[in-house]
C-alpha cells in the first residue's frame, strides 16, 4: 500500500472527527483520539506492523462497552456513536494491514458526516462536506488502482479531476431535484433553542441579561429602512401585577395556510413592507415581523394571532424558521380597548401626581405622551446594571424616583404606567430593535442584545408606538463579519433552508421561456400540464440528437483523420490548399531532414491504408506511430 | 454490457438507501446533499466505467506453433476509437485461456495500444477462445461494467502440441540398431521407380500419377523401392492407461521422437488406436502429426487397422507390459514402456 494512500485515510479519518466538532461535547473526544490517530498512521507510513490482533480486539471490546456507559449516561445515541467513531479511527489507525482497511475508515468518516448533518446547520459543515466529496474520489481512485495493481495515480489525474467536477455539479443537480417531504417519522431537534425571554408572564428586568448576549436571532432581508429604526414586533403585555407582566392574549383568531399563504387583512401589497425572516430555534412559539402584518408565507398549516397582532406558529419549533410577512407598519387600527390597558397596581396610585407635576403644558393625549417618552428619556441614564431597590419598595418607584437608572423595561414599564394613570389606555410590547444592516446580503442581523420593549398607546383610535429608551451606543462589525455572515445567511437560506417551494420557484424558472414562447403564440393554446412532458421529449431528443452529432464524424475513415490531422499541422507552417496533392505537400519538406522521410513514409502508408485494402494491423501501428512522431515535429 | 455489482458496491448501495430513508424522514437538507453526494457517485461510477468501455475494440495474435508448458507471447491490440475521451483500467481477458488475460491502464483517444503478453499452454489439446471480456471497475470499485467481443470461428481455435523434449540419444540408438539389424547403410541420395499401384488412403497425393489416373480412371500412384528411403512407423498405444500422467508421457515422446525422426529426413508414419497418418516427410508432415498428437485421447478399443501391412521399420510406445497391443511387439523394432519414459 503506498505511503500517500495511508496519508489520504488518515486525511479523511480526521475530515470525518472533525465533522462532528461542530456539534457539542465532542471536543473532548476529538482530542482524546486525534494523537492516537496521527501515532496510528504515523506508524503505517513509516511501515511499523500493525498492531496484535488481541491488542485490536481488546480495545475494541472497550470501546464497546464505553459506547454503552456514554448512552446511558447521556441519553444521547447520536452523541454516543459519534464518540464512537472517533475511538474506531483512533484503533483502526494501528490496525491498517491490507488495502480494504481504508475503505473502512472512508465508510466510518460518511456516518460520521451523516451523524454532523443531523446536530449541526453550520456553514462550517458546507466547507468539510466539499472537502470530503475531494477527498473521497481521490481515495476511492486510490482503491481503484491498488485493487488493479495499477503503476500509480499521475495517468489518472485528468478524471481524477473531471470526476470530481462532475461530482459537484451532479450533487448540486440532485440536491436540487430531490424530492423534499413535509414532517419526519424520527429524528431530534436541530437545538434546544435559544433562551428569548419571552413568555406570558415577564418579570421586571428579565431581559438585563439577555442584553448582553451577541447570540443572532434572525435575519431579516428587507429593504433598508431609512430614517427609522424598525421594531421587530413580538409580544405584548397588558397587566402588570407585583412586579411582572402578563398577557391576556384576548382573541387569539387561527389561521388556515392557503398554498403557503395566510391573508391575515386586506392591504395595498405596494405600500407594505415585505420582510424575508429566517428565525433561529428559540423557546417561543411566537415569531416576529414589523407591525400591522397582513399576509404571512410559511410552510406551516395554521397560524394564530391575538387582537393585538402577535403572531404565533402551532407549536415551538426546534429547527430554523423560514417566512415571509408584508407588513403596512402603520398604527393599529382598533375599536374602543379593553379597560384592562388602564390596569394599575394597587400601590401605584402616588403615580398621577407625579405624572401631572412633569406635564405643565400638555393638552392632549398625544402630548401627554410624547411629553412622558422625552421626559424619561432626557431624564433618566440607560444602565444594564441599575441598582436593585430596597426590601418592599417598588421598583418602578425607586427607578423614577430614586435610582433614575435602567434598561429598556424599566423605562416602558414607568411610561405605560404614567400614561394608564392619566387615563391613556396603553400596553408593554417586546421584541427587537433596529439591528445591523448587512449591505452585502441587503439583510438586518437581529441579536439576542437587541432584544427590546417599547409601548403603545391608544390614541385617536389608533395603537400609537412609543419609545422612551434613549438610545444605546451599538457596535458596527468588521466588513469581514459581514461579508461572511452573509454566505451564512445565504447558505442558511438557499441550502439550509431549502424547500419544496423553493423547488417549485426553480421549476418556475426553467418553464419560464417556454411558457412565454408558447403563450405568446395566439394560435397556440397549450395546457401547463403539457409542459413537463414536452421537457422531457425535448431533452430526449437533445441527447438523441447529439449522440447522432457524435456519431457523424466517425464516417471519416481513421486513416483520413488522421492525415488530415497532419495536413492541417502542415498548414501552420506552409499555406495548403484544398486542390494540393499530397505529393505537392510533401515537395514542401524535401529540404527537411528532420520531417522528410518520417512525412514520405506516412504519406505512403497512407495511400495504401486508404487505397490498397491491404493494410494489417502492423502498417496501422507504424502509421499510428508515424503521425506521432509528426505531431512533435511538425 | 452487463453490470455486476462488487461487494464494496453493494454496502455503498445499502448505505445509500439508508441516507436516502434518513433524508426523506428527517427532510433534512444537510442530509440531502450527502444523499446527493452518494447518488452522483453511484451514478458517474456507472457513467465513466461505460464511457471507458465504449468504443473499446481487441484484436490478439498468438505466435504459432504451440507447446504445452512452453512460454509464449500473445499480441494483444487495443483499440480506443473515441475521438476525445481515453479508455481507463480496462482488464481483458481471453475466454477460455487461464493465463490469458491482461491489464490496460489507459488508451488515450484514436490510440491503439500493443501489448505483448507471456502465456503457458500448461497441456496440449485446442483451446478455443469463445470470446474476448474486456471489463472495468474504473472509476470506483463499485460495479464491474463487462464487454464481451465476440471472435470469429476461424480465430477461435488454438491448437497447442504437446510438449517436445530432447531425444537425441534415443534416436540415435534407434537408428544404430535399426542399421545394424538390416546390415544396410542407407544413403538418402533419391528414390528408384518401381512401378504404378492403386491409391491407398494414406498415400501422399505428390505421388499420384496423373497420367495413369486419367488414363485408368482411378487413382493410381508411383511405387518407389523400398530402402531407398527410411521409413519408420510409430504404434502409439492409445487404449485406456491406468495412470494418465504415463498416457501423456507417451504422447509427449511420441511427439519428440517424431520431431526427432522427421528432422533426420526419415519417412514417418504414425499409428494410434484412433487413427493413421499416412507416411511422410517434412516440417508440413510433422505439424500433421502434431496435430493428432494434440488432440489424441484414451480410448477404449481400436479402431485403426494398423494391423495391415505397416511396411518398414516399427516402433511402439506401449503403457505397459500388459498392454493389449503387446501382441504385436514381436513385429517391433523397438518397444518402449510408457512407465519406463
Amino acid at each position: 500500500m503506498p505511503a500517500t494512500y495511508k496519508i489520504l485515510t488518515c486525511i479523511i479519518a480526521l475530515i470525518g472527527s472533525s465533522s462532528l466538532l461542530l456539534t457539542e461535547g465532542m471536543m473532548s473526544f476529538f482530542i482524546l483520539s486525534t494523537p492516537f490517530v496521527l501515532t496510528g498512521y504515523y506508524r503505517a507510513v513509516k511501515g511499523y506492523p500493525p498492531a496484535h490482533r488481541f491488542v485490536i480486539g481488546g480495545l475494541s471490546t472497550v470501546t464497546l462497552i464505553v459506547f454503552f456507559i456514554d448512552i446511558r449516561l447521556s441519553q444521547d445515541v447520536i452523541s454516543a456513536v459519534g464518540h464512537l467513531t472517533m475511538l474506531f479511527h483512533a484503533i483502526k489507525s494501528f490496525d491498517i494491514k491490507d488495502p480494504w482497511d481504508p475503505l473502512q475508515v472512508f465508510f466510518m468518516s460518511l456516518i460520521q458526516l451523516l451523524l454532523a448533518s443531523e446536530v449541526t446547520r453550520s456553514m462550517i459543515f458546507g466547507a468539510i462536506f466539499l472537502v470530503f466529496m475531494v477527498g473521497m474520489v481521490v481515495a476511492m481512485f486510490y482503491s481503484h488502482i491498488i485493487k488493479e495493481g495499477a503503476s500509480g495515480i499521475r495517468r489518472f489525474l485528468r478524471p481524477i479531476v473531471t470526476m470530481t467536477l462532475l461530482l459537484i455539479f451532479m450533487t448540486t443537480v440532485f440536491f436540487l431535484a430531490l424530492p423534499r417531504f413535509r414532517g419526519s417519522l424520527f429524528g431530534r431537534p436541530l437545538s434546544k433553542g435559544i433562551k428569548s425571554g419571552f413568555s406570558e408572564k415577564v418579570s421586571l428586568g428579565s431581559l438585563g441579561e439577555i442584553k448582553l448576549d451577541p447570540t443572532i436571532v434572525m435575519r431579516i432581508r428587507t429593504s433598508p429602512m431609512k430614517g427609522f429604526r424598525p421594531y421587530w414586533r413580538g409580544m405584548t403585555f397588558d397587566i402588570y401585577s407585583d412586579n411582572t407582566w402578563s398577557s391576556l392574549q384576548q382573541g387569539m383568531r387561527s389561521y388556515s395556510s392557503q398554498n403557503g399563504v395566510f391573508l391575515l387583512a386586506d392591504y395595498d401589497t405596494k405600500k407594505g413592507f415585505r420582510q424575508e425572516i429566517i428565525l433561529e430555534p428559540l423557546e417561543t412559539d411566537l415569531i416576529f415581523a414589523l407591525r400591522g402584518a397582513y399576509r404571512v408565507e410559511m410552510e406551516s398549516k395554521t397560524l394564530s394571532i391575538t387582537d393585538t397582532g402577535d403572531i404565533y406558529i402551532p407549536k415551538k419549533s426546534g429547527k430554523r424558521i423560514r417566512y415571509t410577512v408584508s407588513s403596512s407598519n402603520t398604527p393599529l387600527m382598533e375599536k374602543e380597548p379593553s379597560p384592562v390597558y388602564l390596569q394599575l397596581p394597587e400601590d401605584m396610585a402616588w403615580l398621577r401626581g407625579f405624572t401631572e407635576g412633569i406635564l405643565p403644558s400638555a393638552k392632549d393625549h398625544k402630548e401627554i405622551a410624547k411629553t412622558i417618552e422625552t421626559y424619561l428619556r432626557d431624564n433618566y441614564t440607560y444602565s444594564l446594571s441599575p441598582s436593585t431597590p430596597p426590601d418592599g419598595v417598588n421598583p418602578i418607584r425607586y427607578f423614577l424616583l430614586d435610582g433614575k437608572k435602567g434598561f429598556c423595561e424599566h423605562y416602558a414599564t414607568a411610561m405605560v404606567l404614567m400614561l394608564r394613570s392619566m387615563g391613556i389606555p396603553a400596553r408593554v410590547v417586546s421584541g427587537y430593535m433596529g439591528g445591523e444592516y448587512n449591505r452585502y446580503g441587503r439583510y438586518y442581523i437581529v441579536r439576542q442584545k437587541d432584544a427590546h420593549t417599547w409601548v403603545e398607546a391608544f390614541i385617536d383610535g389608533a395603537w400609537m408606538r412609543f419609545d422612551p429608551t434613549p438610545a444605546a451606543e451599538f457596535t458596527v462589525n468588521s466588513p469581514l463579519f459581514l461579508y461572511l455572515d452573509f454566505l451564512r445567511m445565504k447558505w442558511e437560506r438557499y441550502v439550509v433552508g431549502y424547500s419544496r417551494a423553493d423547488q417549485l420557484r426553480l421549476l418556475r424558472f426553467f418553464e419560464r421561456p417556454v411558457k412565454v414562447a408558447l403563450w405568446r403564440t395566439p394560435s397556440l393554446k397549450i395546457e401547463s400540464w403539457f409542459i413537463y412532458p414536452l421537457l422531457f421529449i425535448i431533452l430526449i431528443a437533445g441527447i438523441i440528437l447529439y449522440t447522432l452529432l457524435l456519431r457523424v464524424p466517425q464516417h471519416i475513415p481513421e486513416e483520413s483523420r488522421y492525415y488530415l490531422k497532419v495536413r492541417g499541422l502542415i498548414s501552420k507552417k506552409h499555406p495548403v490548399k484544398e486542390s494540393h496533392t499530397v505529393r505537392e505537400i510533401l515537395s514542401h519538406f524535401k529540404t527537411d531532414d528532420e520531417v522528410y522521410p518520417y512525412l514520405k513514409e506516412f504519406i505512403l502508408l497512407y495511400e495504401s491504408l486508404r487505397f490498397s485494402g491491404t493494410a494489417d494491423e502492423s502498417m496501422k501501428n507504424r502509421y499510428h506511430y508515424l503521425y506521432r512522431i509528426l505531431k512533435e515535429k511538425l | 454490457m452487463r453490470i455486476t455489482l462488487t461487494r464494496e458496491g453493494r454496502r455503498f448501495i445499502l448505505a445509500l438507501l439508508v441516507v436516502a430513508f434518513a433524508a426523506f424522514n428527517t427532510a433534512n437538507n444537510l442530509m440531502y446533499l450527502i444523499l446527493g453526494l452518494m447518488l452522483s457517485a453511484t451514478i458517474l461510477s456507472l457513467m465513466a466505467a461505460y464511457v471507458s468501455l465504449k468504443g473499446v475494440s481487441v484484436e490478439f495474435r498468438i505466435e504459432e506453433p504451440l507447446y504445452a508448458g512452453v512460454r509464449t507471447y500473445a499480441e494483444f491490440f487495443v483499440r480506443n476509437s473515441k475521438r476525445y475521451i481515453s479508455s481507463y483500467s480496462l482488464r481483458i481477458e481471453l475466454k477460455g485461456i487461464d493465463d490469458g488475460e491482461i491489464y490496460v491502464e489507459r488508451v488515450l483517444p484514436d490510440e491503439t495500444l500493443s501489448i505483448n503478453k507471456s502465456i503457458i499452454f500448461p497441456h496440449r489439446g485446442i483451446y478455443r477462445v469463445s470470446h474476448i471480456r474486456v471489463y472495468t471497475s474504473f472509476p470506483f470499485i463499485f460495479f464491474v461494467l463487462t464487454k464481451t467481443l465476440g471472435k470469429s470461428k476461424d480465430d477461435s481455435m488454438i491448437i497447442v502440441y504437446p510438449s517436445l523434449y530432447d531425444v537425441t540419444r534415443v534416436v540415435e540408438e534407434l537408428i544404430l540398431e535399426i542399421r545394424a539389424r538390416e546390415g544396410i547403410r542407407k544413403t538418402m541420395e533419391g528414390e528408384e521407380f518401381q512401378g504404378l499401384r492403386d491409391y491407398q488412403y494414406g498415400d501422399p497425393f505428390r505421388s499420384i500419377h496423373w497420367k495413369a489416373t486419367a488414363r485408368t480412371g482411378t487413382l493410381m500412384v508411383k511405387e518407389y523401392h523400398e530402402g531407398k528411403t527410411e521409413k519408420i512407423t510409430i504404434v502409439l498405444d492409445s487404449l485406456r492407461y491406468t495412470d494418465r500422467a504415463l498416457f501423456e508421457r507417451a504422447v509427449s515422446f511420441v511427439s519428440s521422437l517424431s520431431a526427432e525422426l522427421l528432422g533426420r529426413n526419415f519417412v514417418l508414419r504414425l499409428v494410434t488406436c484412433q487413427k493413421s497418418i499416412p507416411p511422410g516427410s517434412g516440417r508440413e508432415h510433422l505439424f500433421k502429426i502434431l496435430d493428432h498428437l494434440a488432440i489424441v485421447e484414451e480410448s477404449e478399443e481400436i479402431n485403426c487397422p494398423f494391423t495391415e501391412s505397416l511396411g518398414g521399420e516399427m516402433v511402439m510406445i506401449l503403457s505397459g507390459p500388459d498392454s493389449a497391443l503387446r501382441q504385436y511387439a514381436s513385429a517391433a523394432s523397438r518397444v518402449y514402456y510408457a512407465s519406463n519414459l
